[in-house]
């Protein structure tokens, strides 16, 4: 569904992105990891079109990203930022249904009944309906998460980018969100990539994942395979640990 | 027989619908600003329509169509114009204490008017100046300051007008004697308001109000930050541009044709969001049009009746006087 192919980005002459290659598929979320300062969001800015590489290119369902309009790009993919810039005041009601807006066909007429129904339909499912009058700036970390999911889905993407979405949240919201990701990318066959740094959540959560270290990718596969005492090692700068195999999973425990 | 049934039903159900939809709007808060608004307008306008040089009594139509009319005219539409553009300059910044008057753009639009002035040029010019001048200069500040600080925006507004403005006292200092016309136009004036001058108004209050109305949903979306604005599908760049052109248009026009009058851009929309406690442009671009029009053509007419010898203070001064201590407070609150 999304395919990086060999991508080179820099910056002020500091190569960020070294030749990255990865795909995602339908239903699956794809795990980014990494140190701090690897290229992760770098690499996600890329995938979403906000950065133009210098070199290689970004596909989906093979038409490249760069070729399309701002809009056409924002009917295929969500993304969640860590967290929110809004400086002035605005209803969560307002805020979820600015997602719709790539599906206007004329801005000029507004909002129609279906863009009403859709965010209806979204908050509700969310949960996040109770508040919809209620100002974005004054929402608690976990009920902000969700409604940024809200907004994010409320245009049925097939692509959903996350950037440490959980950083924010206390473990309690950030499994529920992450579980509420997991669901809406099964049930509607989409594709999910995230950025994260909790190893235990990214084990239990992600498909695939891919290992980033000064902007080459040195492993990609499933949690289970990469997760090793010495890859780890190596991606986190000499980090001691044990990884323990939990129902299934492999748990990082640090030394 | 079902048929007509159910276009019965359907327009029992449609009906029931507007009905509904009339009721929630008479419980919000934006219906009762407006009213209020609309009140202040009834109550506002014969005020300002008394004053002036001679009383009711002696007053003519000449006098009162000629004179009057257009000195009402002229802050209303003046007020909408640098209100709306406020609250499109503050959304492009996404910094709710960017004006105009704040970030040098009125300052240079100053800058155009007077040489079009000393150019010895005919009154729509002096819009035209002021509109290439403040083109250019707000561009500069987008170029340097989108991506900054609230405190850097303020520096360069600074700087800006303190450069923009040597030049135009450079300007004044060369028309000489006759300086005093143009100082008291600086301070924001509209005792030379004519029909001609509401003419040229109704041009640009036209255009932007459409076009930032227009605007409103991608207004709303650029709040959210360039880089998810980007991600709903906006090109954030772009837009900005064509949103500073136009209020730069706005207030090229304004400066020429009335002076430099500051904190309408930053009053208005402030108190309209604090009333609302809400930004959706939908509802502030709007309000801040009507309430923009009527708080100067209130500032000018307090100016012109405050003063029993019938010396009309210029509004610049009267909007500054209530604009200054707001913003001080807005900088403090924010700290």
């Amino acid at each position: 569904m999304i395919q990086v192919n060999n991508l080179y980005f820099s910056y002020d002459k500091c190569n960020i992105l070294k030749g990255i290659t990865l795909h995602a598929k339908q239903s699956e979320l794809l795990g980014i990891l990494g140190a701090n300062g690897c290229g992760k969001s770098t690499l996600l800015k890329n995938m979403l079109g906000f950065l133009q590489p210098q070199q290689g290119e970004v596909m989906i369902d093979s038409s490249p990203i760069n070729s399309m309009h701002p809009k056409t790009l924002a009917k295929i993919m969500s993304y969640i930022p860590q967290k929110s810039l809004l400086t002035m005041p605005l209803k969560v009601h307002d805020f979820i249904l600015a997602g719709r807006y790539a599906m206007l066909k004329n801005a000029w007429l507004g909002y129609g009944e279906a863009d009403f129904q859709a965010t209806e339909e979204i908050a509700k499912m969310l949960k996040v309906w109770n508040y919809k009058d209620r100002i974005v700036t004054t929402l608690s970390g976990g009920e902000f998460g969700r409604v940024l999911l809200a907004r994010a889905l409320v245009k049925q993407p097939k692509i959903l980018f996350l950037d440490e979405p959980t950083s924010a949240m206390d473990i309690h919201f950030a499994v529920a969100m992450l579980k509420l990701v997991k669901h809406y990318i099964e049930q509607f066959e989409i594709c999910g990539v995230i950025v994260i740094h909790d190893l235990t959540l990214a084990s239990l959560f992600c498909d695939k994942i891919a290992f980033m270290k000064n902007g080459s990718i040195i492993d990609y596969g499933k949690p289970n395979n990469l997760f090793k005492e010495s890859l780890l090692k190596q991606v986190y700068e000499g980090l001691e640990c044990n990884v323990l195999c939990y129902f299934g999973h492999n748990i990082v425990i640090p030394k | 027989m079902q048929n007509k049934k159910i276009t019965k039903q359907d327009a029992i159900k449609k009906k029931h619908n507007i009905k509904l939809a009339i009721q929630n709007l008479l419980h919000t808060k934006e219906f009762y600003l407006t009213f209020i608004i609309i009140v202040l307008y009834g109550i506002t306008l014969p005020i300002a329509l008394s004053f002036g040089g001679v009383s009711w009594n002696e007053l003519s139509m000449d006098i009162f169509f000629g004179l009057r009319m257009p000195r009402v005219c002229v802050p209303i539409l003046v007020g909408m114009l640098l209100a709306s553009s406020g609250v499109v300059v503050q959304s492009v910044f996404a910094n709710p204490i960017a004006d105009p008057y704040i970030i040098g753009v009125a300052a240079s639009a100053t800058l155009g008017a007077v040489i079009a002035y000393l150019l010895d040029l005919n009154d729509i010019y002096y819009g035209i100046f002021g509109f290439i001048t403040s083109v250019g200069v707000s561009l500069l500040i987008f170029a340097i300051g989108c991506q900054r600080d609230m405190a850097t925006l303020l520096m360069l507004g600074v700087a800006i007008s303190a450069f923009v403005g040597a030049f135009t006292t450079f300007a004044i200092y060369l028309i000489g004697e006759q300086s005093f016309k143009i100082t008291a136009w600086l301070m924001g004036d509209f005792s030379s308001a004519n029909w001609y001058r509401v003419g040229i108004l109704c041009v640009p209050t036209f255009l932007c109000g459409w076009y930032f109305y227009s605007k409103r949903l991608e207004l709303n979306i650029l709040l959210h930050g360039d880089e998810e604005a980007r991600s709903l599908g906006i090109n954030v760049g772009r837009l900005k541009i064509e949103l500073l052109i136009a209020a730069s248009f706005a207030v090229g026009f304004c400066v020429g044709m009335s002076g430099l009058i500051g904190f309408v851009g930053l009053i208005i929309p402030h108190i309209l969001r604090m009333l609302l406690g809400n930004s959706n442009h939908s509802i502030v671009l709007p309000l801040s049009f009507l309430f923009g029009g009527l708080f100067l053509l209130a500032c000018d007419t307090f100016g012109r009746s405050i003063l029993f010898d019938g010396t009309a203070i210029p509004v610049g001064v009267i909007t500054s006087f209530f604009g200054a201590p707001f913003f001080l407070y807005l900088a403090l609150k924010r700290k």
